[in-house]
């Protein structure tokens, strides 16, 4: 396991923002951290990458303690964070290069660094102006660049595409799961687009400090939503079903094959595991 | 830490409008000095100068107090630098932390960045004011005075970041250190002594302005700047030496009068102090 997490709790004060929680991170994976505003992520994301000292528990990157062998850890992560945080007056290539020197490269390989990051994540054409005349999506790749400089096995992304046009969104989304497939790079992500979260192999729900679920995302829809069944007779009645199984329909069709005039399964989504697990949100349920 | 202090470099050169209103507050205070302070502080000394001709005690004044001007330069100079670490803190710190660069040398980029920059800006104040002097008839400066002008320049940039370092470990907010740093900006004028001469003050803020570091920077820039026209006037020894501890060339501390070796350890001791009370409260801070 490439991260570990065992009763991780952070409080600030008397409130407790994670409360005990345990969860594993596969070598390879695309990792999926799901929760509301306020849930605990961001807490749990900046324990794991050393920008804040958990209150009690343990938590181990690659294999190092990240409270006692921060530097290595730190060595091991590469972080996209929720804002921008490049110097605006400075071009791409110079913000790059300073982050680069903060890992120990110097000279020849600290350009190297930079040109690689660069072609990776397709920022030639503006590696040279400065970060703050860059759209969002460029900036975006300029962020994802510098997360990459010193070649980190995980790659940590708060909510990456918050705020972008579609577009650029897929775009953005492309270069992730590309580095993830190709380069056989971790990926922890954080995201409030459920399409995105879809194609992890592994989510984690989190809700106000505690783990609600966890497994791929046909587990999760499996376990935590179900489908609906929507009939529409002959005469115009609507009639909604809720289906344990999906395969539960061809009963109840059966049963009014008679009556039927149109037939409509909507499989459960994300989202409704979501909200589910989140909110208690009950589905518009009937019969 | 050469690329770390590069960027702190940039950061505050390509500011062009920064660069150019630190630089213009620097040379207003020596405008405003030569254009209406000047004579109303001669005529307070023409007096006891009997037999001196107005342009030499204009002289002597002129290095008198714009040496104080060149020592609040290098505080407010000091200043715009020090801010940095501040407005990274709340902007891109996290982005520095996440990575294995300590955070003493991460400081230590700072604050020789910071250092650079005091050096180069209030350096200019302290050409601008020797070039002042020498055309208004000051005598031109030997290569010894040169060397202990700029072991002063030094040593004020030092003291003065030593002083903000400690001021960006306390204050954390961007808002809170502009403001102070206004603050800052009025003060240190009247703490150094250099607005209103030291022997005109109650003897309470003259105490003081006596253990204020950027006072003694003051004062060993006037020995130099000031001191060789004050003796070549001929006064007498009990006027001159009224002279130096009325203006603040020296300072007296009961039977004790301060001179340049005293001031640079002074500075020196002061800075190491600061420095290391700083280095303490930040190793106290959230991010680790």
């Amino acid at each position: 396991m490439l991260i570990e997490v065992k009763n991780l709790v952070k409080s600030y004060g008397s409130v407790q923002a994670v409360k005990g929680i345990n969860f594993t991170v596969e070598a390879g994976s695309l990792f999926s951290f799901l929760g509301t505003n306020g849930a605990g992520k961001s807490t749990t994301i900046n324990v794991l990458t050393t920008l804040l000292q958990q209150t009690s528990g343990t938590a181990t990157v690659g294999g190092y303690n990240v409270s006692t062998n921060p530097d290595e850890v730190r060595n091991l992560i590469g972080i996209v964070f929720q804002d921008s945080i490049m110097d605006k007056m400075l071009t791409v290539e110079e913000n790059l290069q300073v982050r680069g020197s903060f890992y120990g490269l110097t000279g020849t390989k600290l350009k190297q660094a930079v040109a690689h990051v660069i072609e990776a994540t397709k920022s030639g054409d503006f590696a040279k102006r400065r970060y703050g005349t860059l759209s969002g999506g460029q900036r975006r790749r300029a962020d994802i660049a510098r997360a990459l400089i010193h070649t980190p096995k995980i790659l940590f992304l708060d909510e990456p595409t918050t705020g972008l046009d579609p577009k650029t969104r897929q775009d953005v989304w492309e270069l992730i799961r590309n580095l993830q497939k190709e380069k056989g790079m971790t990926v922890f992500l954080t995201t409030h687009y459920m399409e995105e979260a879809a194609e992890s192999d592994t989510i984690v729900i989190i809700h106000k400090g505690e783990i609600r679920a966890c497994g791929t995302p046909e587990q999760l829809k499996e376990r935590h939503c179900t489908d609906l069944l929507k009939i529409t007779t002959a005469n115009g009645e609507r009639r909604v079903y809720n289906l344990a199984k999906t395969t539960d329909a061809f009963a109840i069709i059966d049963q009014q094959q008679e009556e039927i005039a149109h037939v409509e399964i909507i499989s459960g989504t994300l989202d409704d595991v979501f909200l589910n697990l989140t909110e208690g949100f009950e589905n518009e349920t009937v019969h | 830490m050469k690329q770390f202090i590069k960027r702190n470099l940039l950061l505050f050169f390509r500011d062009k409008a920064n660069v150019f209103f630190s630089m213009l507050a620097v040379i207003i205070t020596i405008l405003l000095y030569i254009i209406f302070l000047a004579d109303l502080m001669a005529g307070a000394i023409e007096g006891e100068m009997t037999g001196v001709s107005a342009q030499d005690i204009r002289l002597v004044i002129s290095g008198l107090i714009l040496s104080g001007t060149v020592a609040v330069a290098t505080v407010s100079s000091s200043l715009n630098a020090a801010a940095r670490i501040v407005i990274d803190r709340e902007d891109v710190a996290k982005d520095f932390f996440v990575s294995p660069l300590s955070r003493g040398k991460l400081m230590f980029g700072y604050v020789i960045s910071a250092i650079i920059i005091g050096l180069v800006m209030s350096g200019t104040a302290l050409v601008t004011t020797v070039i002042y002097l020498s055309l208004s008839g000051g005598a031109l400066l030997a290569i010894k005075e040169i060397a202990l002008l700029l072991l002063t320049l030094f040593l004020g940039v030092l003291s003065a970041n030593s002083m903000l370092f400690l001021l960006t470990c306390v204050v954390k907010s961007r808002n809170a250190f502009s403001s102070l740093g206004s603050l800052i900006g009025t003060l240190i004028g009247f703490l150094a002594g250099v607005y209103i001469p030291i022997g005109q003050l109650p003897s309470g803020i003259a105490w003081v302005i006596r253990l204020f570091p950027t006072s003694h920077t003051a004062s060993m820039f006037r020995q130099v700047l000031a001191s060789p026209t004050l003796y070549q006037l001929g006064a007498p020894d009990t006027v001159v030496t009224e002279i130096n501890h009325f203006f603040g060339v020296t300072f007296r501390f009961g039977a004790f009068t301060t001179n340049f070796a005293f001031s640079a350890v002074l500075l020196i001791g002061t800075s190491i102090l600061f420095y290391t009370v700083g280095l303490f409260l930040m190793k106290k801070q959230v991010y680790r």
